[in-house]
């Protein structure tokens, strides 16, 4: 017989469950906590072979099947992501409908031509060669948005300009969350018939981004089918305080302009086409009021929201050199173009928000920032510029909710 | 929308059977620590061991309770959403707050205001977090 030295614990434990009264239930409580006192209780006498063959046993089966213990678990988490996806799209796929039906007043049943729009995706221009490449793909969005709102008016006859815009971006959402929950569950599926272990690393690793921002998604939808305002959209909210009681007309596609004056500076002040959701294109608009006024812009300012550091303040307000616009890159790149070749200073008026807060309808905090963002531009005004010049301020984000 | 997410009735089962199995045990050790220190052998050095079993047990129990918590308290697809808006008299000031209602934008003009008839607007959309 094998006789394996004890650790001090359980032979003191051994000595200790002789001497005590219930001793069934307490070597009950050792086995249970500690596999390899099973050997040691009474009834199994000196028994130190039992120990040595559970101990190499778990050994063994760490050994050989730790890492399919570890894929398991991972698989586990996927798949209690892959459920909450599947939720998340099913309610947003039920909301769309719901509120083509309402709003939309289709003729027909819109089901399934939702569910053929669902499908939906678009494929990014070749990078092999990276030339003209942002040209190439301000195209391709070009025609998706257009083919998007074409798909949308054609189901909803009885919409208005502004609820076509709303039932648009609802659309986007929905083919967005769709997307999303297709790609993980290819990876789940994948993992699961490989047993790679790397294949479900893969979408393991980010998996709390990817759910951060389904869910952030999700909760837009329901703002786009009341037409609430959107954290994304202060920036528009700041060019809508400037641009209060002035006359404004459409500059470009989906982008409204009005002309001032402040403190003897000539002010342009740009944001989308509102109430309904629409981000439009501002680098057009710029572009335009730059060439028309043959590059003579002292400054151009850009306000938008930004997503926040962990541990930062949402509603806090910073600056920076650049210019502010997110999404495909393709208006920042036409601004940066326009700006750099007329030596066009360019700075960034930006509102600290979360991802969440981004999509979800405005905070309180965020609003009462873009007040204050308002008086932040009014005093960099008057420091950056001289009496006589003339000013670009372009409101970025979704204007949903906001004139 | 706002409904709180269900927890499956296997999974609720699964966290209160665990916490007092967890539990029990952690009685069942301190009584063993109380037992052994009484006994005619008593040994310190084990009925801290028995103590320290207890401890953990206790730990568990207190982790698998909190946890069956979170569970039933994580909200659905769409977190509840107080939306006001806030109408506003730009002459008089005077101020409406109501929930959202469909329709409803910033900067749109209203009907008259009750205190001096002028034309009023919505100055304001925003959610309150809920429970502040």
């Amino acid at each position: 017989m094998l006789a394996v030295p004890l650790p001090r614990p359980y032979e003191s434990l051994t000595n200790l469950i002789a001497g005590i009264p219930f001793v069934y239930l307490k070597s009950l409580v050792m086995s249970f906590l500690f596999p390899f006192a099973l050997a040691q209780i009474p009834f199994l006498g000196d028994s130190g072979w039992l120990q040595f063959v559970v101990w190499v046993l778990l050994f063994l089966i760490f050994i050989l099947y730790g890492q399919r213990i570890q894929i398991f678990s991972m698989l586990r988490e996927v798949e209690a992501a892959i459920r909450r996806l599947e939720a998340l799209k099913n309610e947003v796929r039920a909301l769309t409908i719901g509120a083509i039906k309402e709003m939309g007043k289709p003729v027909e049943d819109p089901t399934g031509k939702i569910d053929q729009i669902l499908e939906f995706f678009t494929i990014p221009p070749v990078q092999l060669d990276p030339m003209g490449i942002v040209r190439k793909l301000e195209h391709i969005l070009d025609v998706r948005d257009q083919r998007f709102k074409d798909d949308v008016r054609r189901i909803t006859p009885g919409a208005d300009e502004a609820v076509l815009n709303n039932l648009t971006n609802l659309l986007e959402a929905a083919v967005s969350l769709n997307y999303v929950y297709k790609q993980v569950r290819h990876f789940y599926l994948l993992g699961k018939r490989t047993s790679s272990f790397f294949v479900v690393l893969q979408i393991q690793m980010i998996l709390p981004q990817v759910m951060m921002e389904a869910e952030a998604v999700a909760s837009a939808a329901k703002a786009f089918i009341l037409g609430q305002p959107l954290g994304d959209g202060v920036g528009a909210l700041v060019a809508a305080h400037l641009m209060r009681n002035k006359t404004a007309h459409e500059i470009a596609k989906d982008i409204v302009m009005t002309e001032s004056e402040f403190e003897g500076r000539r002010l342009f002040v740009m944001k989308a086409k509102g109430p309904g959701a629409a981000v439009g294109k501002p680098s057009d608009a710029i572009n335009r009021i730059v060439e028309e006024n043959g590059g003579k812009i002292s400054l151009i300012v850009t306000v938008d929201a930004q997503v926040k550091l962990e541990g930062e303040k949402t509603g806090s307000i910073a600056e920076a050199t650049g210019v502010a616009i997110g999404g495909y890159g393709v208006d920042k790149f036409k601004i940066e173009e326009t700006a750099s070749r007329l030596k066009v200073p360019v700075v960034a008026v930006l509102i600290k928000l979360s991802n969440i807060e981004a999509l979800t309808p405005m905070k309180r905090e965020v609003f009462e920032a873009a007040t204050s963002a308002v008086e932040r531009i009014k005093g960099l005004l008057r420091e950056r510029t001289r009496t006589g010049d003339s000013v670009i301020v372009a409101g970025i984000g979704n204007t949903v909710g906001i004139m | 929308m706002a409904e709180p997410r269900k927890v499956s009735p296997m999974m609720l089962v699964f966290y209160i059977v665990g916490a007092l199995i967890v539990l029990l045990i952690a009685i069942i050790s301190i009584y063993a620590a109380y037992a052994v220190f009484r006994s005619s052998q008593a040994s310190i050095e084990d009925a801290g061991y028995f103590l320290l079993i207890a401890t953990v047990m206790l730990i568990l129990s207190a982790y698998l309770m909190g946890a069956m918590r979170r569970r039933t308290t994580i909200v659905s697809v769409v977190i509840p959403q107080d939306v006001l808006s806030i109408e506003e008299c730009a002459k008089c000031s005077f101020k409406n707050v109501r929930a959202f209602m469909r329709g409803d934008y910033v900067f749109k003009t209203l009907g008259k205001c009750p205190r001096c008839s002028e034309p009023m607007s919505i100055a304001a959309i925003y959610r309150e977090e809920r429970g502040k």
